[in-house]
């Protein structure tokens, strides 16, 4: 199999992963989460030949999913009241639109984006205080208080909608067996090495 | 009544998100182009810098004549691990090798001091993050593979001797060969030596 098979295959059993996540962190904007996807894949691929050693793949692409979504809404700053207006539209493909996802596009629209990604990552991925901290690169307690401020946000936007109860009850993305949710790996593999002499 | 977890599953369940054939086929062109383009952006700057090496009248390669280079033979030996080799300069040897590096001395070598690189070529996988952004070298086409070699610099920051190369793999990794002023080569008798290096499946990338 080439590298160009593997990546494939890789992408067939992640990319619709990606795009759901994407377009929870654009609050419901498909066209922009495709687009954050199509970077997230397009650095992957370049990365490839690096994460052949790396078993945790899926913690790897979720790193660079949030960097793009952060990237891509820094350099367009997108109008949210524009987008909002669209959620209704764009939300979703060919599938329906119940009124609990579109309040809820509508709420996540309303956090910061970097608080957005936090309970995307704790609620939608289920990741951990730790894991949420290492993937948003901050810290722990930087991640708690903003789920805390992030919960009491929904809970007043969403209302009834929102059963109050602290952390995610199930494991909302699916299991496929990728490895320990580390990616220290690829940090060695970027390492320059050490030669005599210098480069100029 | 819900909790978040169960709302944003359902958000996501809404979408009809799962890829096709023509989707898959499109991210991974999309990857290729984008390493083309990184490829074709190092090579243009690359040549660049050389052309004004040339013009300010410098030189790539050994103070000493093209008389006293090294003259290269085939290589007759068992293939190291990680690499295989055509050519070795002549009375050269491999000193180690493992899927991380591959070190050739002289017969004069004693093999003292392993981790010593100083007087020996070393050879190495990288990542095409390990290219520096600021480089004046030569560029040859070996066998169709891209291969720049340039001076490597001593602690005065003046060119030191030893020649550096580096060979584009198809993967986008790139093959880096450090070689010794012992061997009094130019920049093409470097890129023929480092033309003759492949590297295999089971290479790895050095982290030393």
């Amino acid at each position: 199999m080439t590298s160009d098979d593997e990546f494939r295959a890789w992408t067939a059993e992640n990319r619709q992963l990606l795009v759901r996540t994407a377009t929870l962190l654009t609050a419901g904007d498909q066209h922009t989460a495709e687009d954050v996807v199509q970077t997230t894949l397009t650095k992957m691929y370049l990365a490839w030949p690096r994460l052949r050693g790396v078993q945790n793949r899926r913690a790897y692409a979720r790193r660079v999913l949030v960097n793009a979504f952060t990237d891509e809404m820094r350099s367009t700053r997108r109008k949210r009241e524009d987008l909002r207006s669209q959620m209704p539209d764009t939300a979703t493909g060919s599938g329906a639109v119940s009124d609990d996802t579109r309040l809820l596009y509508s709420a996540l629209g309303e956090l910061p984006e970097r608080m957005r990604a936090t309970v995307v990552l704790r609620y939608f991925h289920d990741l951990s205080v730790a894991e949420t901290a290492r993937s948003l690169r901050c810290t722990q307690g930087t991640v708690k208080s903003q789920t805390s401020r992030a919960l009491d946000k929904l809970k007043l936007r969403l209302g009834p909608v929102l059963r109050t109860g602290g952390a995610p009850e199930t494991s909302p993305v699916p299991q496929v067996p990728d490895g320990p949710a580390r990616t220290t790996a690829l940090l060695t593999v970027a390492s320059t090495p050490t030669h005599a002499g210098s480069l100029s | 009544m819900s909790d978040l977890t169960t709302l944003m599953n359902r958000a996501a369940a809404d979408l009809d998100s799962a890829p096709t054939p023509s989707t898959l086929d499109d991210d991974v062109h999309r990857g290729q182009h984008a390493r083309r383009r990184r490829r074709g952006l190092v090579g243009t700057g690359l040549t660049g810098a050389f052309a004004a090496t040339v013009a300010v009248g410098l030189s790539l390669g050994p103070t000493a004549g093209p008389a006293a280079a090294v003259d290269l033979v085939t290589y007759t030996e068992q293939q190291p691990a990680g690499f295989t080799i055509a050519e070795v300069p002549e009375g050269w040897h491999v000193l180690s090798s493992d899927q991380g590096n591959l070190i050739l001395a002289d017969g004069d070598d004693s093999g003292a001091d392993a981790n010593s690189f100083e007087g020996r070529i070393v050879a190495s996988l990288v990542g095409a993050e390990s290219l520096p952004t600021s480089l004046e070298a030569e560029t040859f086409t070996v066998d169709g593979a891209e291969t720049f070699v340039y001076d490597m610099l001593g602690a005065d920051h003046q060119p030191s001797g030893t020649l550096g190369v580096f060979v584009a793999e198809s993967d986008g990794s790139y093959l880096s060969v450090q070689l010794p002023s012992e061997l009094h080569w130019d920049g093409e008798a470097a890129a023929q030596f480092a033309g003759g290096l492949e590297v295999t499946d089971s290479a790895e990338y050095s982290v030393g």
